[in-house]
């Protein structure tokens, strides 16, 4: 469940449970290091006669980049918010991963093979390869610890567990595998029983994992390659208790070395790690980047042996940091940046000449605007409630929003889906949602939503006054271009909007319990399929996941059976049609897919961005000698 | 009154205003800065009664549009988004078949026909140039004018006023009344000052009254602490022990002899709280407290520059940076020239 954020401003990307881990710094923070300080030293101890066959990381290689909104922990189970999973993407190891370079994204194996499939799609088995480590802690006792299939099983059932903050990422296995619900079920008034066994859930043997499902789900293979189901060791679960976010013990290429929470993170090469080295996957249709994979070519990674971010909000700060290559790699740069940078989807003459990598691309999200479809104005069914939204839905002029707020740097969204995902097909076009405010007052005037006591607006065709709130977040300046433009428009077509805005958690809040009319929202992958966006609109999912609570029974139909069928033209015909319903019933407004802007230093090796949003830090390399000479000396000295 | 009625050429002994009156207006600085600080408050109050500006929110130019002195063909890439055209896209038969408003198209489009109208025709330059959206900036800015100026001076009276009052009462009698005022003042100061004016926007809903209202009952204190001090002074004078000889009432000493001697003291935290209050409604803006999003103040003009500097857009900037300027000068000179004007000793004319 990644919420992410619809404008540099608008949905903030951050979890609803962010606020509770964030409060109580003061005291905390001299906890925290302090028990960092001891940690320090008990690696110290622990670590010394274990270095053994570890890899090679240029000693003293540093990349400083940032984020432009605060992390809140390093529990992949707790924390669902993008800027986290950055960060534990690069700690903990899910059992596969997808080709760095390859285009469109590929599974490949990472800490198991690729799974077999049984042919009716409802049994996974993964070979877990032997002989891959934890990076020590004390949880260990000293002892090298390996990692088995039982450390999943473990792992996937934390993710469904309520205790972790209510599960944020819990649809990935929940009414999916077979016996995992009853235990969510018994879970409800009591602690979460992690020593029964699951019959769906199995360790075979040490390194043999399998899953069972109860209906075939042909995305369970990118789901284990989601960063959140990155594998954690009960010990050090257990051993930390609700500090677990600041104790993010895994496999990965890194490790957290410091932590000042929502200012500065630093991670470190592990030194328990494997190392790996790159070669690109070949497999029919899928592309690479060649030059990025010469660079790759030979080496074994992690080359870096500092990763250090910098929480920087602010977009004009970071260009400012990047500029003075205070940062080396700048991800994401503000709409205005990315048109200053590349004006026409071409990097800048003074900027070639910096030597300055450049990346854009369209990223595979989506932001809209959605309705609350229980509110007795602008939720319902029947054709005068469709008109109503529907009017609306043409009172927004989708192609002004794109080309003034977000400068062009956006794809129209055409249907509930994104680019660079099985199941999206860029021909597709929303038909209905042409702006045409006449055909909207048309629509109104049909269904008798005509001024009943003549103040010049409309009213509702009971003659009560029609008036709708529009809830936003205040999250990073506010939203108010996008406000100001619905306001306008639905001015136009005599509807009056109102907005009321809060805080990003109270916002999210707000939305999860239904208490709101209209609101923005956006939703990136958690994994390439149609599915992980079709899902927000599932009757079943209706709550937390759905806040919308569109419920249309033909949806839900080809949902069900979209989600337990492989890709193929039939299910894509199947996603257009629920497309059609969604853009027919407009529970959403769909709005715009984000074009991303990437910019990297020439020094900068391997970069490339990825369609997954994550950073993957493990190929990244610095080459001293496209640095300037002081610029190298001053890190030096650091 | 104690006002002395000091006139070199004037046989007949003036009064106290009229004197103040002549003073200022004898200062040919302070005529200037009537005269401008008046085309502003004529133009808030002509845009109040939409008069002007009432269609500011209208988009006469392309997106960027330039002012008029750059010319047509200065490079203006987001001018050309304005004029997109959009894909004419024919409803099929699979979309119909879902939808249920398809017994009904045909009666809306026949119906939609009676709605179209032509579009205005967006211009490429205008005299100051457009916003993103290619709204005028001479009306925008005046528009914002009267919200900012209506804020800015409403609170600000506001609060010289609440400030003033307590502070007469707190420093004149003193005693358990100051004390009750003092402990008042010490909790509105001790709350940050973010914290109390959320606490109050809280309460009091939203829009232009709000802020009014919010920033009026927070801003008080400073205006409190220096009437009190000065009424602490005023009170064992000789002309208000005079006054009490004679039987003066407590009100009268109060309001009618000891206030024209601290009222300078009052304005010129009036001219500085105006000033204070433009600002700080840009804080709450940027709160989601401040000016309503279907609205527009100087402050909301400001925060819309930070992102179109980057694109090379300066002349909303240049606008509005210009426009307040003036104001927040010109009506803090001639808050100060008042000052003198009113000063009973001033002695300079």
């Amino acid at each position: 469940m990644r919420r992410l954020a619809a404008i540099h401003h608008f949905t903030h990307p951050l979890a609803p449970h962010r606020a509770d881990c964030n409060d109580a710094t003061g005291s905390w923070q001299h906890a925290l290091i302090r028990m960092l300080w001891w940690l320090f030293l008990a690696l110290a101890l622990a670590v010394a006669p274990t270095i053994q066959g570890a890899r090679a990381a240029d000693s003293g290689k540093t990349l400083y980049t940032y984020f432009e909104a605060p992390e809140s922990g390093f529990d992949p189970a707790r924390n669902s918010d993008h800027y986290s999973g950055e960060v534990f993407s690069s700690i903990f190891e899910p059992l596969l991963t997808y080709d760095y370079l390859a285009r469109p994204q590929t599974l490949v194996p990472n800490t198991a093979d690729l799974p077999e499939i049984s042919p009716d799609g409802m049994t996974f088995t993964y070979r877990i390869r032997p002989g891959i480590y934890f990076s020590s802690d004390p949880a260990f006792g000293g002892q090298r610890r390996e990692l088995t299939a039982a450390d999943y099983v473990y792992t996937f059932q934390r993710l469904v567990d309520p205790a972790n903050r209510g599960a944020p990422w819990d649809f990935m296995f929940k009414g999916k595998v077979i016996g995992l619900d009853e235990k969510i079920a018994a879970a409800a008034n009591g602690e979460f029983d992690y020593d029964s066994p699951v019959e769906g859930l199995q360790a075979l043997d040490r390194y043999t994992l399998q899953i069972r499902l109860k209906r075939p789900d042909y995305n369970i293979p990118y789901i284990t390659a989601a960063p959140a189901t990155g594998v954690v060791a009960r010990e050090v679960i257990e051993r930390y208790g609700d500090d677990i976010d600041a104790h993010p013990v895994g496999t990965g290429p890194f490790r957290l070395k410091t932590w000042e929470r929502r200012n500065h993170i630093v991670l470190e090469a592990n030194p328990e790690y494997r190392g790996t080295t790159y070669s690109p996957v070949e497999r029919d249709g899928v592309e690479f980047d060649h030059e990025v994979a010469q660079r790759l070519q030979g080496k074994t990674f992690p080359r870096l042996d500092t990763i250090d971010i910098r929480i920087i909000e602010t977009a004009q700060a970071s260009w400012l940091a990047f500029q003075s290559s205070q940062i080396d790699l700048h991800p994401r740069l503000g709409a205005n940046y990315a048109l200053l940078v590349a004006p026409n989807n071409e990097l800048a003459e003074k900027y070639v000449k910096l030597g300055w990598h450049y990346f854009r691309e369209a990223e595979a999200d989506i932001t809209y605007y959605q309705f609350f479809m229980d509110d007795p104005v602008v939720g319902g069914y029947t054709p005068d409630k469709v008109a109503l939204r529907r009017a609306i839905s043409l009172a927004f002029n989708q192609a002004k929003m794109i080309s003034v707020v977000r400068n062009n740097q956006a794809l129209a969204a055409q249907s509930p889906l994104a680019p660079q995902i099985n199941g999206y097909d860029p021909e597709f076009r929303n038909v209905l949602g042409l702006y045409d405010p006449a055909k909207a007052k048309a629509m109104l005037d049909i269904f008798g939503y005509v001024d009943c006591d003549g103040d010049g607006w409309r009213d509702l065709p009971d003659c009560k006054p029609l008036r709708i709130t529009y809830l936003s977040s205040s999250s990073q300046g506010g939203s108010r271009d996008t406000e100001e433009m619905l306001i306008k428009g639905l001015a136009d077509i005599g509807i009056r909007l109102d907005t009321d805005v809060m805080n990003f958690s109270d916002f999210l809040k707000a939305r999860q319990a239904g208490k709101f009319q209209f609101s923005g929202g956006a939703w990136g992958q958690d994994y390439p399929d149609a599915e992980n966006f079709m899902q927000l609109l599932y009757g079943p999912n209706s709550g937390v996941v759905n806040d919308s609570r569109f419920r249309n029974a033909e949806f839900d139909r080809l949902y069900e059976q979209i989600a337990s069928e492989p890709p193929s033209d039939a299910r894509n015909e199947r996603l257009r049609e629920m497309s059609r319903i969604v853009n027919a019933y407009v529970p959403w407004i769909v709005e715009a897919n984000r074009i991303r802007t990437h910019l990297a230093h020439p020094w900068v090796v391997g970069f490339k961005p990825h369609p997954d949003n994550m950073p993957h830090y493990l190929y990244l390399d610095i080459d001293w000698s496209q640095m300037p000479a002081d610029l190298h000396a001053r890190r030096e000295s650091e | 009154m104690t006002a002395p009625a000091k006139s070199s050429s004037a046989p007949v002994s003036e009064g106290f205003w009229r004197a103040a009156g002549r003073r200022l207006f004898a200062d040919p600085l302070a005529r200037v800065c009537i005269a401008i600080v008046s085309v502003y408050f004529v133009l808030a109050a002509l845009s109040a009664a939409g008069l002007i500006a009432a269609d500011w929110n209208e988009e006469y130019g392309v997106s960027y549009a330039n002012p008029w002195f750059l010319g047509e063909d200065y490079p203006n890439p987001q001018g050309r988004n304005s004029l997109i055209s959009q894909e004419t896209m024919v409803i099929d038969d699979k979309q119909r078949a879902v939808d249920p408003l398809a017994p009904y198209y045909d009666e809306i489009e026949e119906r939609a026909m009676q709605y179209q109208l032509t579009q205005r025709e967006l211009r490429w330059t205008l005299p100051l140039g457009a916003d993103k959206w290619g709204r005028d900036l001479v009306r925008k800015v005046i528009k914002a004018g009267e919200i900012s100026i209506t804020v800015g001076i409403g609170a600000a009276l506001l609060a010289v006023m609440v400030g003033t009052f307590l502070g007469a009462i707190g420093g004149f009698f003193g005693g358990r009344t100051s004390d009750f005022l003092e402990w008042v003042y010490n909790v509105f100061t001790s709350v940050p000052y973010i914290l109390l004016v959320l606490a109050f926007a809280a309460v009091t809903g939203k829009g232009i009254n709000t802020i009014i209202l919010v920033l009026g009952f927070t801003g008080w204190t400073s205006v409190y602490r220096l009437i009190r001090a000065e009424y602490i002074k005023q009170r064992s004078r000789d002309y208000v022990a005079a006054a009490d000889a004679l039987g003066a009432s407590s009100a009268r000493k109060v309001f009618i002899h000891i206030l024209p001697n601290v009222s300078h003291l009052s304005l010129v935290q009036l001219s500085q709280l105006v000033v204070d209050f433009i600002k700080a409604e840009v804080i709450l803006s940027f709160l989601g407290l401040g000016v309503p999003p279907d609205s527009v103040s100087w402050g909301i003009m400001i925060n819309e520059v930070m992102t179109e500097l980057v694109l090379g857009k300066w002349w909303q900037l240049a606008t509005v940076a210009i426009v307040m300027s003036v104001f927040v000068v010109s009506f803090g000179l001639f808050t100060d020239l008042l000052r003198d004007a009113l000063d009973p000793k001033a002695t300079r004319r």
